[in-house]
């Protein structure tokens, strides 16, 4: 399963997951990282692990 | 429809281009701009967190010239790349490991210490390994913020469609000047106009394993190489690799290998023993990974990865250079310290081998075109990725962004060939303008399911039937692809390329009649060290796609192969 959550009450809104997202699968709306993508996500886990505020989760591989 | 979308293209002129945000794509760049040329990095991705690169466990081998002897180095990986090897560049790899490991140190990467300096360990068979305590992450990190330090141009999200060439032309008899690209955020469109090009956009996932991949990986730069007119070469050469079998993980592990994790069959036996005794499973990869294979076919699987018995600071050890794989793992419901996780052979293509020919200064065979890394044809490596690919990349991008920026001193900047963009800008927009049709996905699929038959175990007929396949996903599916948007464009220019390069990945194959590394053939399953000391190349001519083999020119090596008795 590809990246499966972003927490709204939790993402900041800083950017940092749709920058770190190698397959553009995360895009920036209305101040909130969503998922635009998820079938081109490859779960590397990094806008998981780069997530300072532990907002998004990736589901098993 | 196609010059109002031209018109509103960005035109940007530098020295040097490069294609890619890996460890090659920002040690070339900054390589070249310390040689004081302008260099533009582009990438699908971002530059630091794209390709593989952020996902290295940090494992790289170093040469030391005041402790090492440089004829058994070079000995060794001539004997674990089975002899194809090209020696001059391999000997290149070797010596220039030093310097890149040091400036890598000087600016902030973190390696394991001893003592105070970086801690060299051997393992079996004698060559030695150092270690990134943080592994890809922390070194993307620091080379992206040293590129961008010195002034190094960088657009991002951006694909790289096609290369521009001196004559308009493609197959070309001139030079690459640039290249043609959008965003794929946006859509904007880009023309680069540029000295010389350097391709480090990695290599072809062409299996939707996680972590290679698919999206990005598509061989957009090998391929837009070999439309151009370079020869590509060492395709079939395949890196066997293990992965998990039960979830899909990019093949890696053998960090937990190195760091002593068992390998074991249905019968609980290391078989390992009966492929390699010395090295056990710390073999090279490609042995490691065909004996995997063979133990599934010869009916002993599964086979298991079993870390239970190592102590708390390997396990540490992992955790801090694997923190993806080890992610996934758990994610996956298992723990490293009590479950073993089942495991099977996995082939990456071009992660191993093959790619863009090169020579010794990183320039392929069309002027002004570089390549390193990946996309290159690892000819260092032979038949087995020996050094490692971030060595391997490392290198080969300080040593092309060093040759490139040297080139552009030499000639002038060309002009483009109007013509040839709006070629390239057509064939984008006849995807877009469709009304409807085949998405990415399941042809995703279908490439995957093509690229299993023939992966580990191939056959004549096996590639014979792939190469059918192929053809009639050209012939059905190709016309059928529709992009709704612009990152489903890439996707879909992406998947046009993989079905290229699958086919050329399956006649590379099919002309090695023999088994050499990874490339292991069921009706042809022995080496074959008379007849097969030579490499494959494929090339796009004006007469057509060409294949012939060249042999391996040892007059002009140190090493000469000894001759194996049978």
């Amino acid at each position: 399963m590809p990246v499966d959550k972003i927490f709204e009450h939790r993402c900041i809104g800083c950017g940092v997951c749709v920058q770190t997202c190698m397959c553009d699968v995360l895009r920036m709306k209305r101040g909130k990282a969503v998922i635009v993508y998820p079938e081109d996500c490859m779960s590397c886990f990094l806008c998981e692990i780069d997530c300072s505020r532990d907002a998004i989760f990736v589901g098993p591989p | 429809m196609v010059t109002q979308f031209m018109n509103t293209a960005e035109i940007v002129e530098t020295d040097v281009l490069i294609v890619g945000g890996g460890i090659a794509a920002c040690l070339a760049a900054i390589e070249a701009r310390n040689k004081g040329v302008d260099v533009m990095m582009v990438d699908k991705a971002s530059i630091g967190r794209g390709g593989l690169s952020p996902l290295m466990s940090g494992v790289l081998e170093l040469f030391d010239p005041e402790h090492d002897n440089y004829d058994d180095w070079l000995r060794r990986y001539f004997e674990i790349g089975q002899y194809v090897n090209e020696q001059d560049i391999l000997g290149q790899v070797i010596q220039e490991s030093t310097g890149v490991i040091r400036d890598l140190h000087t600016w902030g990467v973190e390696f394991k210490k001893k003592e105070g300096k970086i801690d060299r360990y051997g393992s079996i068979g004698g060559h030695m390994k150092i270690k990134m305590v943080n592994g890809g992450i922390q070194l993307m990190n620091v080379v992206r913020g040293e590129a961008i330090r010195r002034g190094v141009r960088v657009i991002e999200r951006i694909m790289v469609v096609e290369l521009l060439t001196s004559d308009g032309a493609t197959p070309t008899e001139g030079s690459v000047v640039g290249a043609v690209g959008f965003n794929l955020r946006t859509g904007k469109f880009y023309i680069f106009k540029a000295k010389a090009t350097i391709l480090c956009s990695g290599c072809v996932a062409l299996r939707r394993y996680r972590c290679t991949p698919p999206y990005l990986l598509s061989g957009d730069g090998v391929m837009a190489a070999y439309r151009v007119g370079c020869q590509l070469k060492n395709l079939e050469l395949t890196l066997a690799a293990v992965a998990p079998a039960d979830f899909n993980l990019a093949p890696g592990a053998h960090l937990m290998l190195g760091q002593g994790g068992y390998l074991v069959s249905r019968n609980g036996e290391r078989f390992m023993e009966r492929y390699d005794p010395a090295h056990m499973e710390r073999a090279p990869k490609t042995v490691v990974g065909i004996a995997v294979a063979k133990e599934y076919l010869e009916g002993r699987g599964p086979v298991s990865l079993d870390l239970r018995h190592l102590d708390s600071h390997a396990h540490a050890a992992i955790r801090s250079g694997m923190p993806v794989y080890v992610k996934a793992i758990e994610r996956a419901g298992l723990d490293l310290n009590r479950d073993v996780i089942r495991y099977k052979t996995s082939v990456v293509p071009c992660l191993g081998a093959g790619g863009v020919r090169i020579n010794i200064e990183r320039a392929s065979t069309v002027p002004g075109l570089f390549a390193a890394g990946s996309s290159s044809d690892h000819a260092e490596d032979g038949a087995e990725n020996g050094l490692g690919n971030g060595m391997d990349s490392a290198v080969g991008g300080t040593v092309a962004g060093r040759c490139a920026a040297q080139y552009v001193l030499e000639v002038p900047q060309q002009p483009i060939d109007e013509h040839q963009v709006e070629r390239a800008a057509g064939k984008m927009l006849q995807l877009l303008k469709r009304r409807q049709g085949l998405l990415p996905r399941s042809v995703n699929e279908d490439i995957e399911t093509i690229w299993e038959s023939i992966e580990i175990v191939r056959s004549e007929k096996a590639l014979q039937g792939a190469i059918e396949k192929t053809e009639e996903l050209e012939r059905e599916t190709v016309p059928r692809l529709w992009a709704n948007d612009y990152h489903t464009l890439a996707g879909v220019l992406g998947i046009i390329n993989k079905i290229s390069f699958l086919q050329l990945f399956c006649k590379s194959a099919l002309m090695r009649t023999e088994s050499r590394g990874g490339h292991y053939r069921l009706d042809y399953p022995h080496r074959d060290d008379e007849k097969w000391l030579r490499w494959v190349i494929c090339q796009q001519t004006r007469r057509g796609s060409e294949l012939w083999t060249e042999p391996v020119p040892f007059e002009k090596y140190p090493l000469k192969p000894s001759v194996k008795e049978n």
